[in-house]
């Protein structure tokens, strides 16, 4: 039969072709391969050639935008290392999808700064709260053991165009976002709970709403919020919503919009292409988050995953990151760093919100999925239909 | 006679291959998300009871009926935009483009386009949209604005202005193939009884590519229906049609909500097909 | 009242300027990216552009572990190759099926059409969720190419059913009573007249299996396809080497369609039919 001859050939092809494609990776086939599952920006080449130049091991990466399709691809391959934040770490715990680090086998971790030890830079700085990793990555009292280990940060604020949007001595208020005089200029986080969470911020600062606990507002808050949200966006005030880094670059970058929450390597990419941008030193605090890796529970490959969370944690990757725009929770890297680089990405000479110690003090809330996602999702969905 | 005889057990297993396929692929995982669509639990799990909740929930709220009417209404809007735009297409390049070469020749210029992925083409709009891109660096430059217009992008307008571009092919194709069909000797003998030609047109040709329209129109209905890369790219995800919807829901952990979008999506789009086939059934595609 | 001749020259003007204006419209956007392909390596997938670089051509070239365009290009590519094959084979069989009227057909006919009627995510994530009960992997060579098969078989079932309409049955009769046995005739009356069909299926095929994007997001597993790549882009720079790959995708087409378009003349030079009116038929 026509059919069945052509199915054997193709079947025959397939395979053949099949073996030819999936082992294009740089390593040859034999040693141990490592699955892990992250983002664009942090599972990058250079990062990933060095780790298997030290290591032998083949990384095999599973990158993904959605942070929830990441969480998920635990249960349906098997993975050694989950590349994510706080928030979905969380997510990922609670489904025990992952398993607890022995914080015994990353010695690097005694030299976190003390953002990440108890959760505030020194015992006068505000405690950021939400999914604060300084209070929650641990997985028991003594700390011993941890849900993930952090290993870049960053403290998101507000990006401007500083030719199209003054501010005095770089200081800005989350609630100059909605200020009417940038209608039509503006970008705001597109994901539901993040998108809200900036709303809030601003609403706060412009004292528009006054929320018992800014990372989970009661149902009302959010009416609130989605309300006003809602009349912005009649007006016109957002130009576009952004969901992926790269979004918000290009957004900047076109001129586009003037004014959006950021972070700091959005600036750098920003101004690489020519375009003025700053990040402002925000009066109420950063909203930070922090990117780390975790350990699935059904890893095959427990040594070589703790191999892989200690290079990260040993200085080069840090660094490599640094050079983006993130920071490491350890102060590893600064051997692999000019001293100029140092000097400018540590001590903060010439960068905008100053040197990181200053910036440690300085957060306010972290990235924290709400408990009532379900409400905050049907009302931004109203958002999205009006 | 035929190579074929009726009703024989090799006419059932010519069919079987495409018929199996079809219910292992589609209709199997089809009816899986219904029952997903169903669940009552949150997370994911087989033993959750069932309940009809979640699609009282869509139709409860308004956002999401909302949502619904907005999809069903931009694609009614694409399949009247690209309907006349591809008719005039096709018409002008069957009966007007004398030479054969010639009508290839644009006839391939139309479909190239489509042979580089879709989603590079929808990021090459964001630019060609833009305050700064081309469009507006031409009306600048014309003079017939002197700011900029906003509108263009990251809008239902933008969406709407990109849309014609990816899928006026569609509505083009089938209607070049049933006006080639049309033998020249019936618009002949409509002419030689002295009709005019607005009449000619409208009595005789236009019938005849009737179907040719339709498979057209059903085409757009069902591209412009599911899509959700353009509506977020070119949308500035401001807004959300429901494929944008079933993305969204799913990615905030609601399963079973997702489903339901994704079952609603699908019934809207086989009722849609329904009706359009009403008005002609293109079974008989090709029998003159 | 105007002239019969002048209003048809009217007309005539009035649909060439609205091809010749949708021309425009559709080939802007493609040239446009060809402009910024050549940007420097300091500039974005937007105007304003900086500088004229091959960068971009020469980044995709490079070998990397992570961003790498080539080997999902690679797997598009066999994936739309497999699919072209399969496609049209199936086609075939199942329109030639359709000629027996069979008990069912017409459920049959609409089984098929219904994977052009499914909505890519529905099929997609239903796969997904399938495979996750019956613990079954995903990849791009079993279950993004079985769901692939779903979305382009209606199309090359429907180009199939359009060509046996037309199809002359007194040609197969002829040969059957010369005594020719039905496979045969199938083979050497049948087929070579159905071909062009047949080829308009594969290429169905393979353009709407390389370009597939909203099925295969859930579908496929940790090697991506080219298009679910370029949606990982996102995430990161959006950068002009899509812009590259854009438009050596648009370079290579015009060149491959032009092949195609070629060997559907020498085909249709040799088909037994000398009393077929020639007109010319070019699939979509």
């Amino acid at each position: 039969m026509t059919t069945t001859r052509r199915e054997v050939l193709k079947g025959g092809a397939m395979a053949a072709g099949a073996m030819a494609l999936g082992g294009i990776p740089m390593a040859a086939a034999q040693g141990k391969e490592l699955s892990v599952v992250g983002a664009t920006f942090n599972l990058r080449d250079v990062i990933l050639q060095e780790f298997t130049k030290r290591s032998g091991i083949t990384v095999k990466p599973w990158i993904n935008p959605s942070a929830q399709a990441r969480a998920d691809r635990l249960r349906v391959a098997p993975v050694d290392n989950l590349e994510s934040g706080a928030d979905f770490i969380k997510y990922a715990w609670d489904e025990k999808l992952i398993q607890p680090v022995d914080l015994a086998r990353v010695p690097a971790w005694k030299r976190a700064v003390r953002l990440f030890q108890e959760g505030q830079q020194t015992p006068q700085s505000p405690v950021g709260f939400g999914d604060n990793p300084g209070r929650m990555m641990y997985a028991d009292k003594e700390k011993t053991k941890a849900k993930y280990v952090p290993y870049m940060y960053q403290f998101d604020s507000v990006g401007y165009n500083p030719d199209k949007v003054p501010a005095k001595d770089n200081v800005l208020s989350w609630g100059e976002l909605f200020n009417p005089k940038w209608r039509g200029k503006v970008s705001l986080y597109g994901i539901d709970w993040l998108g809200m969470l900036d709303a809030a911020l601003g609403m706060q600062a412009l004292g528009l709403l006054k929320p018992a606990d800014l990372t989970n507002l009661t149902e009302k808050e959010v009416d609130t919020v989605i309300l006003f949200l809602k009349e912005k966006k009649k007006e016109g005030h957002f130009r576009a919503l952004w969901k992926a880094f790269g979004e918000l670059v290009n957004l900047m970058a076109s001129g586009e919009v003037w004014i959006a929450d950021a972070w700091w390597p959005t600036v750098l990419e920003v101004r690489k292409k020519g375009v003025p941008c700053r990040y402002a030193e925000a009066v109420e605090g950063y909203r930070a988050w922090a990117v780390g890796s975790s350990i699935s529970a059904t890893t095959k490959n427990l040594d070589a995953a703790y191999e892989w969370i200690n290079y990260w944690l040993e200085g080069y990757a840090g660094a490599r990151q640094a050079e983006i725009g993130y920071y490491s929770p350890v102060d590893t890297y600064t051997k692999y760093l000019t001293p100029d680089q140092v000097r400018q990405l540590i001590a903060g000479e010439g960068r905008d919100g100053g040197s990181v110690e200053r910036r440690n003090t300085k957060v306010f809330v972290w990235n924290t999925k709400p408990k009532n996602q379900e409400y905050y999702t049907d009302k931004w969905n109203e958002f999205l239909a009006s | 006679m035929s190579t074929l005889r009726e009703r024989s057990p090799a006419g059932y297993a010519l069919a079987a291959p495409a018929g199996l396929w079809m219910l292992g692929a589609l209709v199997v995982p089809t009816i899986f998300i219904a029952w997903v669509s169903l669940w009552a639990a949150r997370g994911f799990t087989l033993a959750s009871p069932l309940t009809l909740a979640n699609y009282a929930k869509f139709f409860t709220r308004p956002a999401y009926v909302r949502v619904l009417g907005d999809t069903v209404q931009q694609a009614l809007v694409m399949m009247l935009i690209t309907g006349v735009i591809g008719y005039s297409i096709a018409y002008f390049l069957v009966v007007h483009v004398r030479h054969p070469g010639l009508q290839l020749a644009v006839f391939l210029l139309l479909v190239v386009p489509f042979w580089t992925s879709a989603l590079i083409r929808t990021i090459g709009w964001i630019p060609f949209l833009g305050v700064n891109g081309v469009i507006n660096q031409v009306l600048l430059l014309t003079g017939i604005v002197d700011r900029p217009v906003e509108a263009f992008l990251f809008s239902r307008t933008g969406i709407t202005l990109s849309q014609v571009s990816f899928y006026t092919l569609l509505a083009t194709g089938p209607v070049v193939y049933t006006l080639r069909n049309i033998p020249p000797s019936l618009p002949e003998a409509a002419q030689c009884l002295r009709a005019t030609p607005l009449r000619v047109f409208w009595r005789i040709v236009f019938p005849l590519t009737l179907p040719g329209v339709m498979i057209g129109q059903i085409l757009v209905f069902l591209n412009v229906m599911a899509d959700f890369a353009t509506a977020q790219a070119i949308g500035g995800h401001k807004h959300a049609f429901l494929g944008n919807l079933v993305i969204l829901l799913y990615e905030s952990g609601q399963l079973a909500f997702a489903a339901v979008v994704a079952v609603l999506l699908m019934i809207a789009m086989l009722l849609g097909v329904a009706v359009l086939l009403k008005v002609v059934d293109i079974r008989r595609l090709g029998e003159s | 009242m105007i002239p019969w001749r002048t209003r048809q020259r009217l007309v005539r003007a009035a649909l060439g300027t609205i091809t010749v204006l949708f021309l425009a419209y559709q080939w802007l956007p493609m040239l446009t990216m060809a402009l910024l392909s050549f940007t420097d390596p300091e500039g974005g997938t937007t105007f304003p552009m900086r500088g004229v670089s091959l960068h971009w051509y020469r980044e995709l070239l490079r070998v990397q572990m992570v961003d790498d365009f080539k080997p999902p290009m690679a797997r598009s590519l066999a994936l739309a190759g497999a699919c072209s094959i399969t496609t049209a084979a199936l086609a075939l069989a199942a329109a030639q099926a359709m000629r027996g009227r069979l008990r069912g057909s017409g459920a049959y006919f609409y089984l098929i059409l219904l994977g052009a009627m499914a909505p890519g995510l529905l099929v997609g994530f239903g796969v997904a969720l399938l495979a996750r009960v019956f613990g079954f992997g995903l990849a791009w060579y079993t279950s993004t190419f079985a769901v692939h098969i779903v979305w382009t078989l209606p199309f090359g079932f429907l180009t199939m059913l359009a060509v046996f309409n037309r199809f002359d049955r007194r040609l197969e009769e002829a040969a059957l009573t010369l005594r020719a046995t039905r496979w045969t005739a199938f083979w050497r009356i049948t087929f070579p007249l159905v071909l062009p069909g047949v080829i308009g299926a594969a290429l169905f095929g393979f353009t709407l299996s390389y370009d597939e994007f909203a099925r295969s997001l859930f579908a496929t597993g940790p090697e991506q396809t080219l298009p679910l790549v370029i949606y990982a882009q996102f995430d990161r720079q959006l950068q002009p080497t899509l812009y590259a790959i854009g438009t050596l995708t648009t370079a290579v087409s015009l060149g491959a369609v032009a092949l195609f378009a070629t060997l559907l003349r020498l085909v249709r030079r040799r088909t037994l039919t000398s009393d077929q009116p020639s007109k010319k038929e070019s699939q979509p």
